[in-house]
């Protein structure tokens, strides 16, 4: 095997928008990296941890970011590069050097639509508290065993499982022009989930409560239908026609709600 | 570069103090009917518009037009019901509740995200914008309902000047053209203050086009209608193809009214021409007119 060359490589340049703590200002500051092939922009961040000075030659604090799994499953990972919200552990350098040439700068932010705790380190708290609203969990526990789960037809187990992927990253919501730091919707990560635990026929006995919150404050009615979730959806999750159905169903509660309720 | 701060570490208080999310409910539930009831008479509105837009496309036609105006304005004395009814309440609705979901809790980011159906999000809103400051003028200056109707309570000169333009007795053709290619000058058409009320004639008309087809298509989403994703792309087709001839229709009615022939003669050669029994008025005396007439012989 050869070992790539990387002496005539240019250093990669990185922007990172800094900020030490809740409440204070941001600030931005640049990294000069050496590049070698194949680099994320969470091995960046380490390299950057590993020698915390600026391009300028200044000594500085190590970034904060969050990584867990390093493989596009857990979501912790997840900022903007280059303004667009992804997970910087499957950013690959490389790509992004092809589609913007070497020299290109690449900017690092943290998520706009949450809090920022330090650096790189959002407060994606919003989204678990939905995930409770919402009940996102199938009901199983009890005093006795319950046996067996009911069985689900494979074409069911697909779409169920598509809707499964969901790794609470952010970026439907950091994207969506309907979700901001002060409101109080809840974006497509929720609708999904809704559908994901309403269509599981466990999960379907918690189906009403679900849906009161899809029709109360923040719920379906909010969504702008920009659809911008679904195209940066990194587990490709189909989000509109999450949406879709949402509002399928809401169509048919508040009928029902209407009339026999 | 900014100053550079050392780092400090971040107690376990700093970290809990980032999101207290706190759910007000100032609408709840009621968000969800109003919504859906905004959405309904948004599509009810859009279906007057595009039959209003039908009947002033019959503008080319200016003898047509007259009758066409004539057929509606035969529904009198329950005119002025099916109008409030049909017309003023679901757009006076649609729009008051409208402008609060389009200038509240939302955050444009086109430039970042650039996707087709991000900046058709974006067009919804900006053509919301357009259409309540179009619709206004319209209605203020051709209605009777509008600076007419504040002039016939005050009887400041103003609102005498600038209302009430529209004439469907008789002098259908004729008033259009006044109220929109000869809004501030009928002599000299080319007159700036004109060509910017034409210009924003198109605009109103335009905007309505896109407002309403974009609409047909975010609706069916949001009633759940088409759930997915091809249904949603088939529908948009379906509601792209809509919206060209719904343009197509729009765009023949302000030719209509702007720059045809028909507009650019003398326009009251077109007064007169009616079908039904409105009483019109030929050498002082008033007559009713049954019929199609033929009022060459009152020609200059
Ligand atoms: C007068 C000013 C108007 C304002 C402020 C306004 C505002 C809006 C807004 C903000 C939306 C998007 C709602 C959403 O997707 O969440 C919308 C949707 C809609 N508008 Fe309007 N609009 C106006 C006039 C009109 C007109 C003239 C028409 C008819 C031609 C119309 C028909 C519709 C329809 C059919 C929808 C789709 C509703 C849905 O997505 O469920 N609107 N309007
Ligand atoms: C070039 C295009 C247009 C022409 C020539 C035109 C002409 C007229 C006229 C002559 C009237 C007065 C009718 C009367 O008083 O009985 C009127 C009323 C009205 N127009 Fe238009 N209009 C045009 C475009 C539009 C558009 C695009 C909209 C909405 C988006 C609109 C909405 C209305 C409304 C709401 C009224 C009042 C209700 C009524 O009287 O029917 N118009 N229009
Ligand atoms: S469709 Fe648009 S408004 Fe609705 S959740 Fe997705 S990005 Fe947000
Ligand atoms: S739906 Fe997709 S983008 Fe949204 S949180 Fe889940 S994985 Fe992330
Ligand atoms: S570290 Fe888990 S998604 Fe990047």
């Amino acid at each position: 095997m050869t070992v790539p060359q990387t002496q005539n490589q240019p250093p990669i340049v990185f922007n990172i928008k800094r900020q030490d703590k809740p409440d204070s200002m941001p600030y931005w500051q640049t990294f000069s990296v050496p590049y070698r092939p194949n680099m994320n922009v969470t091995s960046v961040l380490q390299y950057i941890s590993a020698y915390p000075q600026t391009a300028e030659g200044e000594k500085t604090a190590p970034i904060n970011y969050d990584v867990a799994c390093l493989e596009e499953v857990c979501g912790s990972c997840t900022m903007l590069i280059n303004g667009v919200a992804r997970q910087a552990c499957s950013a690959l350098i490389d790509q992004m050097r092809g589609e913007k040439g070497a020299e290109a700068t690449i900017t690092i932010e943290p998520m706009s639509k949450f809090p920022v705790v330090r650096d790189l380190i959002v407060d994606r708290t919003r989204m678990f508290e939905n995930l409770k609203r919402i009940k996102g969990w199938i009901p199983v526990d009890g005093y006795y065993n319950l046996g067996a789960g009911p069985k689900i037809e494979p074409r069911k187990q697909d779409s169920l499982y598509a809707l499964s992927r969901c790794m609470t990253c952010g970026c439907c919501l950091e994207a969506c022009p309907q979700f901001t730091l002060e409101n109080a919707f809840v974006g497509a990560q929720i609708f999904s989930q809704v559908r994901y635990f309403n269509m599981h026929p466990t999960g379907k006995v918690d189906a009403d409560e679900r849906m009161e919150v899809m029709m109360g404050d923040g719920g379906i009615t909010d969504c702008g239908n920009a659809q911008n979730c679904v195209k940066v959806c990194p587990k490709e999750i189909p989000l509109t026609e999450s949406i879709g159905w949402i509002g399928r169903k809401a169509t048919v509660y508040a009928v029902k709600e209407f009339l026999v309720k | 570069m900014s100053t550079l701060s050392p780092a400090s570490p971040v107690s376990d208080s700093e970290i809990t103090t980032a999101s207290p999310i706190a759910y007000s409910e100032p609408l709840g539930r009621r968000h969800f009917w109003l919504r859906r009831l905004h959405s309904l008479l948004g599509l009810l509105f859009g279906g007057y518009v595009v039959v209003h837009l039908l009947v002033n496309a019959t503008g080319l036609w200016p003898r047509a037009y007259q009758q066409n105006v004539d057929k509606i304005h035969s529904l009198q004395p329950m005119l002025p019901l099916i109008e409030i009814a049909t017309i003023f309440i679901p757009l006076l609705f649609h729009a008051i509740y409208g402008a609060y979901i389009a200038s509240v809790g939302l955050k444009f980011n086109t430039t970042k995200y650039n996707y087709g159906g991000n900046v058709r999000y974006f067009l919804q809103r900006i053509t919301a914008w357009v259409l309540l400051a179009f619709i206004a003028f319209h209605i203020a200056t051709l209605h009777k309902w509008g600076f007419e109707a504040i002039y016939n309570m005050t009887h400041i000169d103003f609102f005498h000047r600038w209302g009430g333009m529209f004439n469907e007795h008789n002098q259908a053709f004729q008033s259009t053209v006044h109220g929109i290619r000869g809004f501030f000058n009928t002599e000299n058409a080319m007159n700036p203050g004109n060509v910017l009320v034409m210009a924003f004639y198109l605009a109103g008309v335009w905007s309505a086009c896109f407002h309403f087809a974009n609409g047909l298509w975010t609706s069916a989403i949001a009633w759940g209608l088409t759930v997915t994703a091809r249904s949603q792309k088939r529908w948009g087709d379906a509601c792209l193809g809509f919206g060209v001839v719904v343009t197509l229709i729009g765009t023949m009615a302000w030719v209509a009214f702007t720059v045809a022939p028909a507009a650019r003669g003398d326009v009251s050669r077109w007064d007169n021409y009616t079908r039904t029994t409105h009483e019109i008025q030929v050498d002082g005396q008033s007559i009713d007119v049954k019929g199609e007439p033929s009022n060459e012989s009152t020609q200059p």
